[in-house]
């Protein structure tokens, strides 16, 4: 599943660490799920969602949305 | 832009997940971690090698106690780490005990198969929980690398 957090990220300038702390998450878990090498559950895709202030369905990109 | 937002890459610490089967003492309650399985590693040492040599039945008796005791506090201890772990460090870590742990069942059951034909006892089971723990350790690092 692809995703655009790296971009979001950039925009709101917020390094990996910051958002990890946020969301009370390892700066490892964030790096795995930018690099869509880790798809996160449900819970952390909503506080990611909550996070940029975007549906979850605008940051997470299924296959078939594409 | 706020420092190395776009760039930043972060990696496991693969050295102490190798060796120590842990995601290190700055992880979430990992210094809690290793302080409880030093002092019970130190108790089961105390308690095996040194209180049954003193040839005393009261530290003996104390010792049939200690062993086991010590061996489930570090099993309660690692439960109580898994639990304060982020998900994906979670994964990683079932992931690794499922692998370790598989393979030593496979390999023990193998060698209890075996003993039947064989004067020689195979079913050594102080050393099928090391080699589990030693399995468990580089699964952690091969693991961890897929997410990385």
């Amino acid at each position: 599943m692809k995703n655009n957090i790296r971009i979001l990220r950039a925009e709101k300038r917020i390094t990996q660490a910051e958002l990890a702390e946020k969301l009370n998450v390892s700066r490892q878990t964030i790096n795995a799920i930018e690099n869509e090498k880790y798809d996160p559950s449900l819970s952390l895709a909503f506080k990611i969602s909550s996070m940029f202030n975007k549906p979850v369905e605008e940051i997470f990109i299924t296959n078939e949305n594409e | 832009m706020n420092k190395d937002s776009q760039s930043e890459e972060v990696t496991w610490p693969y050295a102490t997940l190798i060796m120590c089967g842990f995601f290190g003492v700055d992880s979430p309650g990992g210094k809690i971690l290793a302080t409880r399985t030093t002092v019970a590693l130190v108790i089961f040492l105390i308690s095996s090698l040194i209180l049954p040599a003193l040839n005393n039945h009261i530290l003996e008796i104390l010792s049939y106690i200690l062993i086991p005791s010590s061996l489930i506090y570090i099993l309660w201890s690692y439960k109580e780490y898994l639990g304060g772990l982020d998900e994906l460090s979670q994964l990683i870590q079932y992931k690794a005990i499922a692998i370790s742990y598989g393979i030593v069942v496979v390999v023990g059951m193998t060698f209890l198969g075996l003993e039947v034909h064989s004067e020689v006892s195979l079913s050594l089971l102080p050393i099928y929980i090391l080699m589990a723990e030693g399995f468990r350790g580089f699964a952690l690092g091969f693991i961890a690398k897929e997410y990385s």
